[in-house]
């Protein structure tokens, strides 16, 4: 088994766990700051909430808003991405500017806004950051477009009489299977170290979980005990590594003629 | 003459210890979490500005640990009869630290031209009472009041009515002085340099009318904004000080070569209470039922132990224990925990559970600062239905959403009611204090006889007949319940055990202060 194969497979066991046992709504109170133990194996927080639950449940709200944020950027990005590489001179010069636009965009001070004028929801955070993730995908996808449109079977299908439907269903899209799920994955760690980094300065959905949240909560009483601010912080660096792992083009075998 | 009462307190307790025991010399560094901008502590209430200025100014009274006003720049008081003259003596003797005399005329003008225009609280406070404040030669002056106003002298310590020099100030722009950068006060330190975002250095003021002091030859205010560098830097030695310390840094202080200091009060602050304020215009907060099953089904020894870490009390009345005089023990102590009475009572309320277990779902409105009392609340809530959205927003957004537009359910305030109920518990419960003033009667709440007895009691002089009518009140207000009083939450501050005699509870915070080695 490739790493890549065990990280997806490991990805996908945590956030099923994440969906299945995480409770919703408020963690009971348990004494508070216990360690570790077999009653509550990750300990418990100030609060006397279990770390485990509160990890699974940050998860939970941790993929709605990476996964949201990936649908969003990938649907965006594959419109502008194609669109820009097959369209008209003009729709491209158009899309690929308005991509660095967006891409200038500083999304912590769109994120305060956004929280301002319609809540810190997490459905709002994860909007805001599919509709600015975008160009990324859509530069990649453009670039690996053009490629593709001067293979000679491209130039073929065109000569055939090929619609440019039929030509970007056909011929595209499965090419761009590898380069899109490589982009996703990027778009989707990017979005759930966002997210945390957002909940960390206080920004983050109040009424979701979030490890960014908890590991801030963490430092305010660091000197109580390391596990309140160790696992969730840990949670993360295991999330985006795995992502970035399983996000990974497929290794070629050494002998794949170039 | 028992038809004519005077109150007339003197000098007592201040100059009486001679300072001579404890060494002289050293520097002090104490943090503040932000750049206080310029040094003018009367046309500002910011705290960075505060924490400084307070060496560098006086008040005319200055308040003890338990709120009591002390002589300061005013060496006496005479409150007249009627109550609406108060007549302060001036110490004579004190000098400028440019070498100037300090005279009533600084008072007159401090107050006229920057105090009442431009200091928030004493604009609210105070100017709405005093009618004039008229010089009577160079070392009395008088202030004339609309109605009695027994709470004025807790209102005149060097936090909130600092005295600035009128021969600085009389006739000038106060906002644009020059003076408001390089300060001329009355205080025990005098200014030396400001590095803008690093430290602010005042030295021994060698003429300070009180003598002896102060002990420490330096004084140096560095700008740490964050709370964890500051306790890394009170733990390295870099820091000798910290103000205002939160309570789980605090319970990792203890033992570890630093003294910490409980107290109600801090500059621009005391008796704060954490409350929690019913939007009662509104259908679900405004329901007595739901009021009362949250005051049943909170756990309140819980918030103090796990969200306050134990610094502070349960709060026992709507007016904070350190007003003794004032405060009605045992008045909530109707409302312990029972969260199967809280559920009753929500049944009764006519808010069933629906079919997802929910009665109601509230928001509630606060600083990113509290997240963690509302985490709190929403644990406790969850059990009876209740379900909580947090929305949490910055001062002046709160201002505008609580008090302005009343666009909520719930706040979160830590309402601070200061040395007398005057200070800060009547705009909480007073019917003319409903309205677009910020930290006012959040609840809404309109209760004519209650207004009855806090105007009552603002019109006595005596402490014990204000007290009768302020507690009767309270009976009102824990049957009411237009807020519930959580928990009374102390500042602690931590000092290097190398020091000793700071006095974390005024702003004049290092006037005794003193290093012994």
């Amino acid at each position: 088994m490739t790493a890549r194969r065990l990280a997806v497979l490991l990805l996908l066991a945590f956030y099923a766990a994440c969906l299945v046992f995480a409770p919703a709504g408020a963690l009971p109170a348990h004494a508070a700051l216990l360690p570790p133990s077999l009653a509550h194996p990750l300990g418990t927080d100030e609060l006397g909430r279990d770390m485990l639950l509160a990890l699974l449940q940050a998860g939970r709200s941790s993929l709605l808003v990476a996964g949201v944020t990936t649908a969003v950027a990938l649907v965006l990005g594959l419109g502008a991405g194609v669109g820009a590489a097959i369209g008209p001179p003009l729709l491209d010069e158009v899309l690929m500017r308005l991509a660095e636009i967006v891409a200038s965009l500083p999304v912590l001070l769109l994120a305060v806004l956004v929280a301002a004028l319609f809540g810190g929801s997490a459905w709002n955070l994860a909007l805001l950051l599919g509709l600015t993730r975008w160009p990324l995908l859509a530069r990649i996808l453009r670039a690996e477009t053009q490629a593709l449109l001067a293979r000679e079977y491209l130039r073929a299908a065109w000569a055939l009489g090929a619609t440019p439907g039929h030509v970007a269903l056909r011929h595209l899209v499965p090419n761009l299977a590898a380069p899109l799920l490589a982009g996703a994955g990027i778009v989707f760690g990017g979005a759930v170290l966002a997210e945390a980094a957002l909940a960390f300065v206080g920004l983050g959905d109040p009424d979701a979980g979030s490890w960014g949240r908890m590991v801030a909560q963490g430092f305010a009483v660091m000197g109580l005990g390391w596990w309140v601010w160790l696992w969730p912080a840990a949670m993360l660096v295991l999330v985006s590594g795995l992502v970035a792992v399983a996000a990974a083009p497929p290794e070629q075998p050494a002998s794949t003629p170039r | 003459m028992p038809s004519r009462r005077l109150a007339c307190l003197l000098a007592a307790t201040l100059l009486a210890a001679p300072a001579a025991a404890q060494p002289r010399g050293g520097t002090a560094v104490i943090a503040v979490a932000g750049d206080p901008g310029h040094l003018n502590p009367a046309i500002s209430t910011a705290g960075p500005l505060h924490a400084v200025a307070g060496s560098l100014f006086n008040g005319l009274v200055a308040l003890d640990e338990a709120g009591t006003p002390q002589p300061d720049l005013a060496e006496g008081w005479i409150v007249a009869p009627d109550g609406l003259a108060v007549t302060f003596r001036l110490r004579p003797g004190v000098r400028w630290h440019d070498g100037r005399p300090f005279t009533a005329e600084d008072v007159q003008v401090g107050f006229d031209r920057l105090l009442l225009r431009h200091h928030a609280r004493a604009r609210a406070g105070l100017a709405p009472a005093i009618a004039a404040i008229e010089t009577e030669g160079p070392l009395a002056v008088t202030f004339r009041l609309r109605r009695p106003h027994p709470a004025l002298l807790r209102q005149l310590d060097v936090s909130e009515a600092p005295i600035l020099p009128a021969h600085l100030f009389a006739g000038t722009d106060p906002v644009t002085n020059p003076a408001n950068l390089r300060p001329v006060g009355t205080g025990p330190f005098r200014f030396d340099s400001h590095r803008r975002d690093d430290q602010v250095v005042l030295l021994r003021n060698a003429d300070y009318f009180r003598p002896g002091l102060p002990r420490l030859d330096r004084l140096v205010f560095r700008i740490i904004p964050d709370a964890n560098t500051q306790v890394n830097a009170l733990l390295a030695g870099e820091v000798d000080m910290l103000a205002r310390v939160a309570p789980p840094d605090a319970a990792r202080l203890r033992g570890r070569g630093v003294t910490l200091t409980e107290t109600r009060s801090a500059a621009g602050g005391s008796n704060c209470v954490m409350t929690l304020g019913f939007n009662l215009d509104r259908a679900v907060p405004g329901n007595a039922g739901l009021r009362e099953a949250l005051a049943r089904g909170l756990d309140r020894q819980r918030m103090l132990d796990q969200v306050a870490f134990g610094q502070g009390r349960v709060a026992e009345a709507p007016i904070a224990s350190g007003i003794a005089w004032a405060h009605q023990p045992g008045a909530l102590a109707t409302w312990s925990p029972d969260v199967a009475d809280a559920n009753r009572r929500l049944d009764a309320a006519e808010l069933p559970r629906g079919g997802d277990g929910l009665r109601a779902s509230l928001d509630i409105v606060h600083f990113p600062a509290f997240a963690r009392w509302s985490e709190i609340l929403r644990q406790q809530l969850a059990p009876l239905g209740i379900a909580l959205r947090a929305r949490m927003m910055d001062p002046a957004a709160l201002a505008q959403t609580v008090f302005a537009r009343r666009d909520f359910d719930l706040t979160l305030v830590s309402y601070c009611n200061g040395t007398d109920p005057e200070i800060g518990v009547r705009r909480m419960v007073h019917s003319a204090a409903i309205g677009n003033v910020p930290f006012s009667n959040a609840a809404g709440y309109r209760n004519a006889e209650v207004d009855a007895m806090f105007d009552r009691a603002a019109s006595l002089q005596e402490d014990a007949a204000r007290g009768a009518a302020y507690r009767a009140a309270q009976a009102i207000l824990a049957r009411d319940l237009p807020y519930l009083w959580l928990v009374e939450t102390d500042f602690t501050a931590a000092w290097r055990d190398s020091f000793a005699d700071f006095a974390p509870w005024t702003g004049q915070v290092a006037e005794r202060a003193w290093r012994s080695r």
